[in-house]
């Protein structure tokens, strides 16, 4: 997830750390009252145990939970991110109940038709690597990354943000993400990334050439957001 | 004469603006209308002093009223002898029938007519600007072929130099060459030097010699970078109202076609930049007035 969600960071830093211990954790809290069944052949997957009650939604802490769960790195894996994708989370953020239960329905997801549990989709959860993603289906993907990671209502990312989320999105995708990167750098820290040009990466580095030659960029007729026209200029001085 | 389209406007607007808002159209009109009859009627005092048969110059005086007409008085430039020759008889006429009026000769406007003999065997009438004519009789009083300086022309004509320059130059354009200059390119300095292109020729025996349009010779040549930011405000609006607009009636447009479109629509206010409509553009995205079609990103998409 994306680091700057403080408390998720903590809650993932600290997965890292006990990821043995995490197992345990999850089956002692599976035999409170509130908890999930225990049903044969692992931990069943409730949406209660992950959800905040006072919110009604799986919220990022309950994802880090999830990513503690599961062993994983919930700041850096893209796969916990695929997982909401799939799920088709629409609240930025958040994961409903009802968003929730396609653990079980959605076909693209290794707990599909099986029982949902911690194993299942444990055993699975290579299966949701990003790379497998065809570029017609990575762009929704890459879309959902800017849509879940924003603030509520607000319509932009800030620059640490994107500067965090950026490289375990786009990962290999881009051949631009290094010096675009840099780029963000050198804009102030109240900058702000909007859709439009967030989007546009991706299609700029899936038509665009490496540099130093941006090979099929054309200056005069560029309809890439002024960002990206930036972000050359940046490129091709730094040659 | 005011045509009968022009009178109609008129009328039309003195009774829906009032007659405050027409006075000075109207007496725009009456000044053409009076300088016209005047110089026309054969009869007229007037007559007898602008077609003397004994100049050399013929002139035809256009009188207008100062309030009226949206004219800054510039210097006046010297105009050669022969031409001063004339204009002082209607000047000291013009007084004496209109006792304390103030004339003032408007030489950056106005056309003459004048007869230039380049060879035995071109001759021409050409029709210039006033301004034109008196750096072209300046030759005259010079040996055949002989060099005059940029600095010499505007201390003798006393003409502006910045439209020293224009219409200099103009006498100078491929088309036109009646004078030549020394140095190559569009550029003049104080020591360019000019002569008569003793070579001109034309098809024609009447040649009208159009005046340049100069574009580094405007008063604020950046003044499109440094526009105060209300303005700068207000012309965000007016191009993001432009877009919304042309994209509303399209539904679809590709971005080369948009910004173009913009830039026509927007022409007879400002010229906006191409980086200055993508702003606009940028603008309405992000508060998803447009979207980017998904498979061409070239393409933008009217959400209504």
């Amino acid at each position: 997830m994306a680091p700057k969600r403080k408390s998720t960071s903590k809650a993932s830093g600290a997965a890292s750390k006990k990821s043995k211990a995490a197992t345990s954790a999850s089956s002692k809290k599976a035999s409170s009252p509130r908890g999930s069944k225990k049903k044969a052949g692992g931990t069943a997957l409730a949406f209660a145990t992950y959800a905040d009650p006072d919110e009604g939604y799986v919220t990022f802490e309950g994802l880090g939970k999830l990513g503690e769960d599961l062993g994983i790195d919930a700041s850096s894996d893209t796969k916990l991110l695929v997982l909401c994708w799939r799920l088709g989370a629409e609240k930025p953020g958040c994961v409903s109940e009802e968003e929730w239960a396609k653990l079980g329905s959605e076909p693209s997801l290794p707990t599909c038709d099986k029982p949902v549990t911690l194993e299942t989709l444990k055993a699975g959860w290579s299966t949701l690597d990003p790379a497998f993603l065809e570029n017609s289906d990575f762009r929704p993907f890459f879309k959902f990354c800017f849509e879940f990671n924003r603030e509520g209502t607000k319509k932009f990312l800030e620059r640490d943000t994107a500067l965090a989320l950026l490289p375990i999105c786009i990962e290999d995708r881009s051949k631009h993400t290094k010096t675009f990167l840099e780029f963000l750098e050198t804009k102030p820290e109240d900058f702000k990334i909007n859709r439009d040009q967030w989007c546009s990466f991706l299609d700029f580095s899936l038509n665009v050439g490496p540099a130093p030659d941006f090979l099929g960029w054309d200056a005069d007729e560029s309809s890439w957001p002024i960002l990206l026209d930036e972000f050359v200029e940046f490129a091709m001085a730094k040659k | 004469m005011p045509s009968d389209a022009e009178r109609s406007m008129l009328a039309k607007l003195k009774s829906e603006c009032g007659y405050q808002f027409t006075t000075k159209l109207e007496g725009m009109f009456t000044d053409i209308r009076f300088s016209k009859d005047a110089m026309d009627n054969p009869g007229s005092e007037v007559h007898a002093v602008v077609r003397p048969t004994i100049l050399a110059v013929d002139l035809d005086v256009t009188t207008l009223t100062a309030g009226y007409w949206p004219m800054q008085a510039t210097n006046t430039c010297r105009l050669p002898a022969a031409a001063q020759a004339v204009c002082e008889p209607f000047e000291s006429f013009y007084l004496k029938q209109h006792t304390g009026r103030k004339l003032t000769w408007l030489t950056s406007t106005g056309s003459a007519e004048i007869r230039a003999t380049f060879s035995q065997a071109a001759k021409h009438e050409l029709t210039v600007s006033t301004y034109m004519m008196c750096i072209l009789v300046l030759f005259n009083d010079l040996d055949h072929g002989a060099e005059i300086t940029f600095a010499a022309l505007a201390a003798q004509t006393q003409i502006p130099r910045n439209e020293l320059k224009r219409h200099v130059v103009s006498l100078c354009t491929p088309k036109h060459r009646v004078l030549l200059k020394k140095s190559k390119g569009k550029g003049v300095s104080d020591d360019d030097a000019f002569k008569v292109n003793i070579k001109y020729s034309s098809k024609l025996k009447r040649v009208r010699v159009p005046l340049v349009a100069m574009k580094e010779a405007g008063a604020h040549p950046d003044s499109s970078d440094k526009v105060p930011a209300a303005v700068e405000e207000d012309r965000r609006h007016l191009c993001e109202a432009t877009v919304v607009r042309i994209m509303k009636a399209r539904k679809h447009a590709k971005h080369n076609d948009l910004i173009a479109e913009v830039t026509r629509q927007l022409s007879q206010r400002f010229f906006p930049q191409p980086q200055f409509i993508k702003k606009c553009i940028e603008s309405l995205l992000e508060r998803e007035y447009l979207e980017r079609d998904a498979s061409d990103s070239k393409m933008y998409i009217y959400m209504a």
